[in-house]
Parts: C-alpha cells; structure tokens; sequence
C-alpha cells in the first residue's frame, strides 16, 4: 500500500497517461496478429530453463491461438469466454465463462497483454510506462488486487511497432520470458479451422 | 334463594380466573409466549421415521434467519448495492449482511485443501488417469507446465503435476454461480450481473420482531436503491408475511365478532349491562384458553389464534342463551331459571365439547391446539355465565322489537308434516346426487400455505437464477459409519448420474469423498506419475526437482465442517443419531415432476430413503380426510346415543337437521366448484357438536308460545355464524373452507331445525 501511494507520488499522472498514450500511438496495432514465440521459463527446482516456441494467432475481438510447435506439440485456445486446452479439441481441458465467469478475468488479461493494451490492463494493474529511444517503449505492471499478485508479482513488457518480449515474474520467484519475432506486415486472414477454433 | 355452595363458588371461580390471568402476564412478560408462524409446524410429526424429521428440522434450520438479496442496477450495480447495504444497517444494526469476500478469505477458501492435492478428483479426471495412455498424460503434464495460462493451480508443478486439486477446485467451484470479483459477491446469467448479499439475522424465524425489523429494514433500504431491481428471499421475510397477515385477520375477525355480538345482544336486549357480561363472559374463556394451549403446548400457532378469534361467537352463546330465558320474566326467578335451564346447557356443552375432542383426535398439533383452546375457552365462558350472571345482573329483560319479530317467525315457523318431508327429501336428495356428481377431492399441500404472490415469485426467481437444490425432495442417507454413509453416497450419485434430465446434486461426499476413495485416487495418481515421470523428465531434457515428500492426508467430515468451505453444504451432515447411525442428506437440483417416479425408485428404503415432503403432505391430508369422514360416522352414532339417552324418542329431530345441513354445506363446496379437502370434514365434525344444540335448546322449549329457546338459537347461530363467516375472509385457504363450510351449516342447521320441532300446542292457538 506504501509502495502504491510512493508510485503515485512519484509519477505525476498526466505524465503517465502521456506516455501510455505515445506508446498507443507507436504500437501499429492491426486486428489479425501472427507470429513466432520463443519461450523460457526458469522454474525453481529445474536446473536448466524450460524452453519451447511456436507461433500464435490473435485475431482482435475474437480471441488467441497460442500453438506449442516445440518440444511437443500442443495448443491453447483463448477467447473472452472460453479456454479450450490439448491437442486440438478432444478431451482436453474446457473452461466455458457461463459455468466459470472467473476465467474472464485471465482471458482478458492474457488476450491484454499480447495485444499490448496497457489503457486496459490498468484496470488491473499499476502501469509504470516510458518511452525508449525514437521508437521503442517499455512497460512495468504491478498487481492490484491481491487474488491477480498471488499469481504475478510483476510483469513487464518490452515492444517497439509491435509487442517484442514479455518478462513475467510470479510471486514464487519463476519466471517466465516470451520474445516474438518480427510480425509480417500483412498476416494471413484465419483459416476456416482457426475461425471456427475461435468462433 | 342462593345454595349454600353457590354462595363461595363464584367468588372461587373469580379467584381462579385472577389467578390464571396474573400467571399469564408473569410468562408473558417473561418473554416465554412463543408464537408459531410455521405453517407445515401445524401437520403431524412423522412418528415412523424419527430421522426424517430430524433431516426436516435441520434442513430449516439452515434457513432460518436468513435472507438472500439479489440486486442489479442498470448503471452502477456497485455503488447501488453500497447504497442498499448502509440503508439496510442503518435501519437495523444489529442485522449482518454479506456481501464481499476479503482475499484472505478466498485464500483460505483455496488452501485449506491443498493437504489433500493429489488424493481429491473428480469423475473425468479418474476416468481420464485410468484410462489415458502415459505419453498423453506426460504430454498433458508438460502443456500444463509450459502454457502461459491454463486452470488456477494450487502450489508447486511438482507437487501436482497433473493439477488434479486445480481441477477438483475448478469443478467444485461450477456447484455455485456466485463468484468473489473484485472482493464482491456476484452472480452472473443471462439478464446481466447481479450483486448478492447474504442478511443474517442469527435470530430463530419465530421471534417475530426481528422478521419485522428486516422486513422492514429490507423495505427502506429497496427504496434507496430506485434505479435497481432487488430480489429478496427467504424464511424471515416469508413468516413475517404470515404473521402479518394473521394479525391482520385476527383484529378482523375478533373485532367483527365483539361488534357483531354487541349489535346482537342490544338489538335483543336492550340494555347495557347483559353486554357488559357477554363481554366479561368471552373474555374470561379467551383468558382460559391462552393459559391452557401455552400450559399444554408452550406456544401458540398463528392459527390458532385467527382461529381462536372465532370463539368469541361461539363462547356467547351461553350468555345469550341465559338472557333469552328471562326475556319477560320476574328478576326474581332468576336463579330458578338458570338452575332449570342447567342440563340443557351442559348438553348442549357436551355435544360442542365433543366436537373440538373429535378435532383432537387428529395427529394435527394444530388442530389440537385450536381444539384444546377452543374447549377451555367454552367450558370457562359457560362457568362464567352459570357461576356470575344472575349474582352480576337483577335487572328485568323485557321483549324487545327483535325478539318479538322472533316469536313471531316462531310461531308460525311450519313443521314439516309426512308430505312436506318427502318433497324436502326429495328435493334434498336432488342436490345431493348432482353434488356428488360433480364433487371431487384435492389435498394440495399449497391449500395450507398463503404466502404473498410477490414474494413468491422473488423466492422462485432467487432460486432459479442460484440454482439452489430443491427444499421439498431429498435423499436421506444412513451408514453404520461414517465411512460407510460416504460410500452410500457415492453409489448413489452414480445412479444419479444416469438420470436424464436432473441438472445436479448437493451432497457431502462432494467435497469429502469416502476414505476408500481418497485413498484409492491417492494410489491411481501416485501409480501414474511413476509411470509417467521418466517421460516427463526425459522430454524436458533433465532431471525433475524433488516432490513433496508429504504424502495426502484423509480429509475428515469433522475438518471439513469445522472450515469456511464448508459452509453451503454443512448442514446436509446430520451427523450420528440416536438409532447409532449416521445421516446424512443428498440434495437435488432441477428436479420436475416427471423426475420423481424416477428418482423415488433409486431409494431402497433403509441405507437410502427418498423424501418428498410436498407428496407426503398431499397423501397426509388425504390419507386424514378419509380417515376424518369415517370419524364424523361414529361421531354421528355417539352423538344419537347421547340425545336418545337424554331425549328419548325425539332424539332424531335434533341430529337430522344438522346431518342435512352439513351435506349441503358440502354439496354447495361441489356446486361451486371448489374441491373437497380436509377442512371441510373438519368444519363438519365441529358443526355436528355446534349444530344439534339448536335442536336440544328447542326441544327443550318446544311450544310456540314461548319465544325465548327460538330466541335464544337464532343469537347463538348469528353469533356463530358471524364468527365463522368472518373466518371466510381469511387468506388461508383452509381456514377459509372450514369458515365458508361451518358458516353455511350453521345456517342451514338453523333454518332446518324449527321444521323437525312437533307443534306442542293446538292448532287453533
């Protein structure tokens, strides 16, 4: 709570909402999103990190495809209402909204986080953000509520046109890194599989 | 011209009624006159099955005191529920209400199971352990290390790598759709996202007061909030209801009748003292009859009293019945009038009297009470008359316009010959037999309950969008164990499981499986994991970290009641009782009537018993209606035998006219459409001891000369009937059959009696 108010004091608000705005203003923010993703997690009681990549799929509005490619194959679907996890859709793990309105609160934020919506994560987040160089920008989000800093202590983000790296911290000590490769300027429409996974 | 016992007799009788009186006040201002407003607290305890009312009385007993707010607003639902919430409790402090869960909570919601990771799973997840191939469950156990997101997990991967606790929380969590976001109580459906707020008073439902504080409360703090729909439910609001609107009925009825018989006694007899002494006559049997129903029961029932209201019609008729026998007679006779007047009186008593002890031969704790209350209430209001009035009053009773109408009605009232009989037979017998055409029975239990429309369809509207389980349709459970009731339960779901169209269950073993079970899922997981380990570790290039070396400890029914998470279900475990079994309770959810056949035949009668209240009360009631129709018949011969030993050859002219009466108040029941019940045969049963009275007082004074018997019924029947006919505006159903049944058989006891009285004197007079 100290923390919080010292932030506040620190950093005058229309600063903020300025530099949050710019960063707005620098992402190019298309509504289809494909790209590579590299991932590592470095897990306490692991002596090397967990790595993985794949690529991923977010289509604003609908929803994320977030494909594991390597070591093993396996994928997560994501919209506003629903988390369908495995290999493809049979008998993996379901989470409707209208049985379990919690899962909300993690699609939005996930969905948030990879569209570098940093207006809508600070609903739930203190939202420290600057500005890097001509082009680039940084973010650091702290949780408010303490169910959301139970599970994160921080996560910041990294991006310049488009959203680079994801560093997040979870309250145990792990963390988790993700880096994205150049998004092509113009990324194929949705398949008809990937828009009926996502309808 | 006083005996020598009369002379202390109404002094002691006086210092009785002092003394019962100043007993009364003592409880009551002692605070233990308790006051019922339980409507199914009226019917029979089931005496065969000891544990099903103890399942009863728990399951009500989780409801009482408390009530469920439901509230949404079109703009701010947030600040529309604080607004709501700080009106409730300024308008009553001392009310909790709950409508935000702090994190801690929530924390302590999810780790008070986090001993048990590993031995707790759901039915899809053992199938899915049991059955998957290794590599799937390896690939799985990655993914879930891997994802970025994925189900809310419970402490380390390596504690729990299949998540088995994430998905037993996550499906536990799917019983309820009420959801802590943002540290608020929310419920989300199809109409948007409401707020919700849980008022607890802590008070039992039957201390009246604290039900009209929260109404009351609930009432300000609605009108605070006018942009938002509001919900509210539960027992305090319903038994507030009920005690308001038996209040309501009680002033009515009560008032009515004192009205009634005040207008009667001065239209008779003019002055004002004979009203003086009905009222004190009415009075002393109604302070009786509190004192002996609190004596014998400990509480009064609401209707009771709205009952007891109509006793004030019938508790008159002895003073009435006094005063018309000195109607234009010495002051001086009185004492002989009264003396002579005596055996009439105590058989017109006692043929009343063994009305109400028929109405107690019911199982009805209800109708006991209103049979014990109304006994006493008559017996002391006939003690008073007797012992008081002609010590109380030496005035003379002169003819008044109303007698002497009366008498004339009297005189010339016709009795019927051999051929009027017959075209009166016949044409009764008419009646009869299209009534009996047309009549048929129902013995719904909602003929019992009168709660407000609106109420209703908020208590219907609540539970449906909680889906909360069904009240009235349970499973009851036994186990020499309480291992053993675990187990039952479990085979009991999976029957359940099968059953097409019941949307779901609230049992215990939900959140505490069996021992056998935990156990055996502890085995399933530890068995798996060894196998899929080497998988794991060798598709992540490297050596897992070391698990917890704790393994899941047996999570115990006592643990789990004794925590937070307990709270929804806690009061289904009934616990060990006095048979040495343990009980437990398995409730339903979206059960419909189609279901019942179906879910009855899952019982096998012993270690599972199926309950369904609504039935058995149905069944109750017509089970006693049958039963009540075959007591009235020997009433009926008890009652013959009392006037043949009494009256002799005449015995019958009393008794017909009141068996007409009745089943022509039930034939009018049919022609009006209305379906026979309980309270009907009920009304009858009171109406043959209330009826051949009019007959008795007649025969007594069979000339036509004399005024005064005729005098005397027709104020007791308008009395009466003026009670009863009151008892008619009530809104509860049965009250209102036993009110429109009594009320018209009396009347038609009335009108028919004078036709059964031979002319005494000679045709010409």
């Amino acid at each position: 709570m100290k923390r919080r108010i010292l932030l506040l004091a620190v950093l005058p608000l229309p600063a903020l909402a300025d530099a949050i705005a710019q960063i707005q203003q620098r992402l190019v923010s298309a509504p289809v999103q494909r790209g590579r993703f590299e991932q590592d997690k470095q897990l306490a009681g692991f002596s090397k990190p967990l790595k993985s990549q794949g690529d991923y799929l977010l289509v604003r509005g609908k929803g994320l495809i977030w494909r594991t490619t390597a070591p093993f194959a396996s994928q997560l679907v994501l919209t506003r209402d629903r988390i369908a996890a495995g290999n493809g859709m049979k008998g993996g793990l379901q989470l409707d909204a209208s049985k379990e309105p919690g899962i909300r609160v993690v699609t939005g934020l996930m969905l948030s986080l990879l569209d570098g919506d940093l207006g809508a994560l600070q609903q739930a987040f203190e939202v420290q953000a600057s500005l890097v160089g001509e082009k680039a920008w940084r973010a650091a989000l702290k949780p408010k509520a303490a169910a959301l800093a139970q599970l994160f202590s921080r996560i910041e983000l990294e991006g310049d046109r488009q959203l680079r790296r994801i560093l997040m911290t979870e309250a145990q000590g792990d963390t988790t890194t993700l880096r994205f490769d150049e998004q092509p300027r113009e990324p194929a429409p949705p398949s008809a599989e990937e828009a009926k996974q996502l309808g | 011209m006083v005996d020598r016992p009369h002379r202390f007799a109404p002094w002691a009788w006086a210092l009785a009624l002092l003394l019962t009186a100043a007993g009364l006040a003592l409880a009551a201002w002692s605070g233990r006159v308790r006051i019922n407003t339980d409507v199914l607290a009226m019917l029979p305890k089931d005496e065969r099955r000891p544990e099903v009312e103890q399942a009863l009385a728990a399951l009500a007993k989780a409801g009482e005191g408390r009530v469920i707010v439901l509230l949404r607003a079109p703009a701010d639902s947030e600040a529309a529920m604080d607004r709501f919430v700080a009106t409730l409790q300024a308008a009553a402090p001392g009310i909790q209400l709950r409508h935000q869960v702090s994190d801690r909570q929530q924390a302590d919601w999810l780790s008070f199971f986090a001993p048990q990771r590993g031995a707790l799973l759901t039915d899809a997840q053992r199938a899915k352990l049991q059955s998957s191939p290794p590599e799937a469950l390896a690939q799985e156990a990655l993914a879930s290390l891997m994802q970025p997101m994925g189900l809310p997990r419970v402490g380390r991967w390596i504690d729990d790598p299949f998540n088995t606790l994430g998905q037993w929380l996550t499906d536990r969590a799917q019983v309820s759709k009420v959801r802590a976001i943002n540290g608020r109580l929310r419920l989300a459906d199809a109409q948007g996202d409401w707020m919700l707020g849980l008022i607890d008073s802590g008070a039992s439902a039957f201390a009246l007061s604290d039900n009209e504080r929260i109404a009351k409360a609930l009432a300000s703090a609605r009108a605070a909030v006018p942009e938002a729909q509001v919900l509210a439910a539960g027992v305090p609001l319903h038994a507030h209801a009920a005690a308001a609107q038996a209040q309501r009925e009680m002033h009515l009825i009560g008032l009515g009748s004192l009205v009634g018989v005040f207008a009667l006694s001065w239209l008779a007899f003019a002055r004002i003292r004979p009203r003086l002494l009905v009222l004190l006559s009415v009075g002393s049997g109604l302070l009786v009859a509190v004192a002996a129903t609190l004596a014998v029961f400990g509480e009064l029932h609401l209707i009771t009293l709205v009952f007891g209201a109509s006793l004030v019609g019938v508790a008159e008729n002895y003073a009435s019945s006094h005063y018309s026998s000195r109607i234009a007679q010495p002051p001086s006779a009185r004492f002989a009038l009264m003396r002579e007047q005596l055996p009439t009186m105590v058989l017109a008593l006692s043929t009343t009297l063994a009305g109400y002890a028929l109405l107690a031969t019911t199982p009805f704790p209800g109708l006991q009470q209103v049979a014990l209350f109304s006994a006493a209430g008559l017996t002391a209001a006939f003690v008073s008359t007797w012992l008081w009035f002609p010590h109380l009053d030496a005035g003379t009773v002169p003819e008044r316009p109303l007698t002497r109408a009366l008498g004339r009605a009297w005189l010339r009232w016709p009795h019927l010959g051999r051929r009027g009989g017959l075209l009166m037979g016949l044409a009764i017998a008419a009646v009869l037999a299209v009534a009996a055409w047309r009549g048929r029975a129902d013995d719904d239990i909602r003929l019992l309950q009168n709660t407000p429309p609106a109420l209703m369809q908020e208590q219907i509207d609540i539970g449906r969008r909680l889906d909360l389980p069904s009240p009235a349709q349970f499973y009851l459970l036994s186990g020499a164990s309480e291992a053993e009731l675990l187990q039952r339960e479990e085979a009991l779901k999976a029957h359940l499981a099968g059953v097409k169209g019941l949307a779901g269950w609230q049992a215990v073993s939900d959140w505490v499986p069996s021992p056998a079970r935990q156990s055996e899922d502890a085995a399933l997981v530890e068995r798996r994991w060894a196998e899929v380990a080497p998988l794991v570790a060798g598709q992540l290039g490297q050596a897992l970290p070391a698990r917890d070396a704790a393994a899941p400890t047996v999570l115990t029914v006592d643990a789990w009641r004794a925590g937070p998470v307990s709270e929804a279900a806690r009061h289904q475990w009934l616990g060990r009782g006095a048979d040495g079994q343990w009980h437990s309770v398995l409730m339903l959810r979206g059960v419909s009537r189609e279901l019942l056949p179906q879910l009855a035949a899952l019982a096998d009668g012993t270690g599972v018993r199926w309950v369904d209240k609504v039935a058995d009360v149905s069944e109750l009631l017509a089970r006693q209606r049958v039963r009540m129709l075959g007591v009235l018949a020997i009433a009926a011969v008890a009652v013959a035998a009392l006037l043949a030993w009494r009256l002799g050859g005449a015995w019958w002219r009393a008794l017909v006219p009141t068996l007409l009466a009745g089943a022509l108040a039930l034939a009018a029941t049919a022609l009006a459409g209305q379906p026979w019940q309980l309270f009907h045969v009920l009304a009858l049963l009171l109406l043959l001891g209330v009826g051949v009275d009019y007959g008795i007082f007649l025969l007594a004074q069979p000339s036509r000369r004399d005024l005064r018997g005729f005098v005397s019924i027709t104020l007791a029947a308008a009395s009466t009937w003026l009670s009863f006919g009151l008892l008619a505006l009530s809104g509860t159903p049965a009250l209102r059959a036993f009110g429109l049944t009594l009320g018209l058989g009396i009347v038609l006891a009335w009108f028919l009696t004078p036709f059964f009285v031979p002319r005494h004197d000679s045709p010409n007079d």
